[in-house]
């Protein structure tokens, strides 16, 4: 809904305090371990020491005959789900996988795959009824390298996965699920007007989004019906699968959304909220499922390492006259790495003539993947963004210029076919230019880099209803868990929507039964989509109140306004009425017709693209081979910054896992498939010394498709910080790196091969 | 085998518990006190969300057994608030945007009191080296560190 | 008007690049697309947003397209 887009308004901009934060600093918060019911078991699950195995047997009589044990469940206790017919789309919801990833079906296909689950009275004890259940493996060769595992003869996860598109009578099985492609005008035409081409290969490793709260969750069965109350980004969407994996119906399961201690998109699926339930039905009392650090890092979705090969030419004045990528991406036990997401974004910054993309899905004996924040988009632009640089090197133009020249804006059109409206990617270069930072002098050992990023937010389905109590205060009830402060950014615009106080609105994410279905709070879709729809929800709230004025005073509805918070009468011939506030109407409610109320349900579309750039200096220790982030700044095209603190929070937040990703975060296997540093020690994401203060600085071009020209903010800062870092770190030694994590012995190593 | 029975101070409240060997004060805390402030994040002492004090010095609770506890003066995020008057640091800490999803910020605020009670004009980098202990996966560090080191100077009338 | 092929679409359409056709609305675009590429038929309403006009929409399946003059099938996005 194309709105007029002020610059001056009363909440939306300011700063707004947030409602859950006096909980959130007192310990008062409830988060999905928080929640403890009378008769209350605790529940813990059996998994696999093997990377890849087939189950013979499972005995688990021992256990379920040990005293103080209530239930016992492996996938025998679970609905069959058919095959679906290959699903499509980067979101493949195939509950099958899902329910044999969250329960080994006849084989485990990952070191940590669920095999088996017992609710008892105690912790200790449901720990030594684990150790009684016997499984009988037949343990099979391995694979976790998606490039091996495309080979001839690599061990075979799925016998009943052929590669999309393959002809089903003669293909065989195949690890590879689908190759996702895109592609604009001619690249062979474009790189044979090259004056130079390069092409690099790149890998990247597998990370966790390293949330600090671990999946968990408490489910109350009853014949009535089931309660869940769980750490979520989705309490709607885990509604559905658990309704779907354990054959119910979706309105018998209530889901209650618990405040959630980080997510990045790893809490968009369900991991242990189906066993609790099941468990809770056969023990019929309560049942709580928390994981362990060990069990996130090994069992939830971490982020495809992958195989990158970029390819562009560009002319000698930096015009880019062609693109290719190639991504070979892991999905972990089970098809679905966010290949497409790569072949839609990676070139995606740049108005370009000809690109091509394709990428392989790959099945690997690792936990099945999960999205990190812009899923699929760092590693490809961890490529691009390196070969942009080394170009602009190569041709002696400076690398923000290299990018001005070729930077897609209004009327670009994308690999995808999707036409770019107004958007800040030339005002973000042109600010980072002119940034002090940017001319800044370099000392010894110290390395400047940048890089660029796109990502495509979503839109989609969100519900809000408004509701005006008798004085005039307002409850808004929402459906999306607030991760980062959202529940504040959509009671500001509700207040500046009706004309009333900030602090008369409050805010409620409501349960999967009080309010419509809202998607994930993910896709950096919540102020924007969600907000939608409470906006949407004030306006039918305001129709109603403006309507019951016009009754009170006897007139037409067309011949009422609404202003400032106040019906008013409009035009001179209306008669002499004193205009009513939002709270007299609804105190004269209950005698005129009823409470004072609005509701939406909408598909929020029309969003529009994130671009944002990063500006890094480091300083390498040659003897240590560690890196010093110096100085970070941050460029971003926000849209509309509605709460503009948090706004700077996503971006810092986004950089420093990036900054993570780039210089020590890896998943680290052993020869036997199984992962070796499933912990924070050796898993080492950034700690506060190890990174400075990250300045940042927000481009305002507003999304003309959103009443408050929201664009989403939280996704694209992951998706520069590692071409930027490693850039920096290549220019502060003259040696350039193509793999992640540029961890201390690698850089002790190149500097060793490079005669230094 | 029989519960250990303890007597410890909680937050300056005399308070008694029963416990199994092999139970965490974390453990103790939440599950049998519900005292759910702590969060556990690792249960390996690497994360800091289950930071509190033991006579006045700061300690992973999942690195401390329940039976520890005896004799001692435990203090959580719990008793930070002077009944319903936050401490300076919380008060900062929602003002100045330092917390996104809040589930490192108990652990944060009871090192950060700690430092300043020690410490009470630190640099940034001290005060990044104190609270290297605690990770923060949301803000990177950086609204944390100033909301710290505003509330220090204010706290010291500067 | 003209309906693009771009990209993973193509593997479901053999050699066509681009249709020429006309539908009152997205869902019946849609209908129209899967009785003619039968292999596309199961997949086109989970898989695939348009953008019409360059512009995107996701699970759309009502919005009018009377007067669009260029649709593009576009795979959808997953955030995190």
């Amino acid at each position: 809904m194309p709105d007029e887009v002020k610059t001056e308004y009363k909440w939306v901009g300011k700063r707004n305090p947030r409602p859950d934060g006096v909980d959130k600093v007192t310990g008062r918060a409830k988060y999905g371990a928080d929640l403890y019911l009378p008769g209350m078991l605790t529940g813990k699950i059996l998994r696999s020491p093997h990377a890849h195995a087939r189950i013979k047997s499972i005995d688990t009589s021992a256990a379920a005959a040990l005293s103080g044990v209530k239930a016992v469940v492996t996938s025998a206790d679970f609905p069959d789900i058919p095959k679906s017919p290959g699903p499509h789309g980067p979101i493949i919801f195939d509950f099958r996988d899902f329910s044999w990833n969250m329960m080994a079906f006849d084989k485990v296909l990952y070191d940590g795959h669920a095999v088996a689950a017992v609710a008892a009275t105690s912790e200790s004890i449901a720990r030594q009824a684990l150790k009684l259940i016997k499984v009988d493996y037949e343990v099979l060769p391995h694979v976790i390298d998606p490039v091996a595992a495309m080979q001839p003869g690599a061990p075979i996860l799925h016998e009943d996965q052929i590669t999309e598109g393959a002809d089903e009578k003669t293909a065989k099985p195949s690890n590879v699920y689908r190759i996702p492609r895109g592609e604009k005008g001619d690249v062979e035409k474009g790189f044979a007007e090259a004056d130079i081409v390069l092409e690099r290969e790149f890998t990247t490793k597998a990370v966790h989004q390293g949330y600090i709260e671990p999946h968990a969750c408490v489910a109350d069965a009853s014949d009535d019906g089931v309660e869940l109350f769980c750490t979520t980004q989705g309490h709607f969407v885990f509604r559905s699968a658990c309704a779907k994996i354990l054959d119910m119906d979706i309105s018998r399961i209530r889901v209650t959304a618990s405040e959630i201690g980080g997510g990045f998109g790893g809490k968009n699926n369900v991991y242990g909220e189906p066993v609790a339930i099941r468990l809770s039905q056969l023990a019929r009392r309560p049942v709580k499922i928390v994981m362990s650090r060990d069990e996130v890092f090994r069992a939830t979705g971490p982020t495809s390492g992958a195989h990158v090969r970029v390819k562009i030419g560009a002319r000698n004045d930096g015009t880019i006259t062609a693109a290719e990528g190639e991504v070979t991406y892991q999905a972990g036990a089970f098809k679905g790495a966010s290949v497409g997401a790569a072949v839609n974004c990676m070139f995606s910054p740049y108005d370009l003539e000809n690109a091509k993309v394709w990428g392989y899905d790959v099945c690997v004996n690792r936990p099945k993947v999960a999205a990190y924040r812009a899923p699929g988009v760092p590693m490809a632009a961890f490529g691009v963004e390196s070969v942009i640089n080394e170009l602009a090197d190569e041709l002696g133009i400076d690398p923000v210029e290299m990018r001005l020249k070729n930077a897609a804006k209004e009327g670009t059109q994308n690999i995808m076919g999707l036409k770019y409206g107004p958007i800040g990617f030339i005002d973000i270069l042109e600010a980072m230019k002119a940034h002090p930072h940017y001319s800044a002098p370099l000392g010894e050992n110290q390395g400047r880099g940048i890089a660029a990023g796109y990502w495509l937010h979503a839109g989609g389905i969100s519900c809000a209803s408004v509701n005006v109590s008798d004085d005039g205060t307002v409850t808004l009830i929402e459906g999306n868990p607030d991760i980062g402060g959202s529940r504040a950014s959509m009671a500001a615009m509700v207040a500046e929507e009706l004309g009333i106080d900030y602090a008369s609105v409050r805010p409620i994410i409501g349960d999967t039964s009080s309010v419509g279905f809202s998607h994930l709070t993910a896709g950096s879709r919540v102020t924007f989509a969600t907000g939608m729809a409470c906006v949407q929800a004030a306006r039918n709230a305001i129709k109603v109140a403006s309507d019951r004025a016009a009754k009170i005073w006897g007139v037409s509805e067309d011949e009422v306004v609404w202003e400032d918070g106040h019906a008013r009468p409009a035009g001179a011939n209306v008669g002499d009425h004193k205009p009513m506030s939002l709270a007299e109407i609804a105190a004269k409610a209950p005698m005129t017709g009823g409470p004072i109320a609005g509701h939406a349900e909408i598909n929020a579309t029309g969003q529009g693209p994130a671009t944002g750039a990063h500006l890094v200096d480091v300083e390498v220790d040659r003897k240590s081979g560690y890196v010093t982030v110096l100085r970070y700044t941050v460029f971003q095209d926000v849209g509309r910054a509605i709460s503009p603190d948090y706004v700077e929070g996503q971006l810092q937040g986004g950089a420093v896992q990036g900054i993570g990703w780039a210089l020590n975060e890896e998943y680290i296997y052993g020869e036997d498939g199984c992962l070796q540093n499933p912990g924070f020690l050796d898993y080492r994401v950034p700690v506060a010394s190890d990174v400075p203060m990250i300045d940042v600085c927000l481009i305002e071009v507003p999304n003309p498709n959103h009443p408050y020209g929201v664009r989403g903010v939280g996704e694209t800062p992951i998706v520069p910080p590692q071409a930027a870092v490693v850039n920096a770190v290549g220019n502060a030694l003259g040696i350039r790196f193509n793999d992640l994590p540029v961890s201390p012995p690698k850089i002790l190593k190149a500097i060793k091969e490079a005669g230094g | 085998m029989a519960k250990h029975h303890v007597t410890t101070t909680i937050n300056g409240d005399e308070t008694e518990f029963l416990c199994q060997t092999e139970q965490t004060l974390l453990d103790v805390l939440r599950d049998e006190l519900h005292l759910t402030g702590t969060k556990e994040g690792c249960g390996t002492g690497d994360c800091g969300a289950c930071t509190v004090t033991i006579d006045g010095r700061l300690v992973c609770s999942c690195l401390v057994l329940g039976v520890e506890a005896e004799g001692h003066a435990i203090e959580t995020i719990e008793g930070m608030a002077d009944g319903d008057t936050l401490h300076p640091l919380q008060r900062n800490f929602i003002d100045m945007a330092a917390l996104q999803c809040g589930i490192c910020t108990p652990g944060v605020l009871v090192a950060a009191k700690n430092l300043l009670e020690r410490n009470p004009d630190p640099s940034e980098t001290e005060v990044r080296y104190w609270l290297a202990g605690n990770l923060c996966r949301c803000t990177g560090y950086d609204k944390i560190v100033r909301a710290v080191m505003d509330t220090a100077a204010k706290m010291r009338g500067a | 008007m003209r309906v693009l092929f771009m990209g993973e679409v193509r593997q479901y359409t053999g050699d066509d690049e681009a249709l020429e056709i006309d539908a009152p609305n997205v869902m019946q675009l849609f209908k129209k697309l899967g009785e003619r590429y039968p292999r596309l038929a199961p997949v086109l309403e989970t898989g695939f947003a348009v953008a019409i006009d360059g512009e995107l929409m996701e699970d759309a399946l009502l919005q009018r397209i009377d007067d669009a003059k260029e649709i593009v099938l576009v795979p959808k996005m997953e955030g995190g």
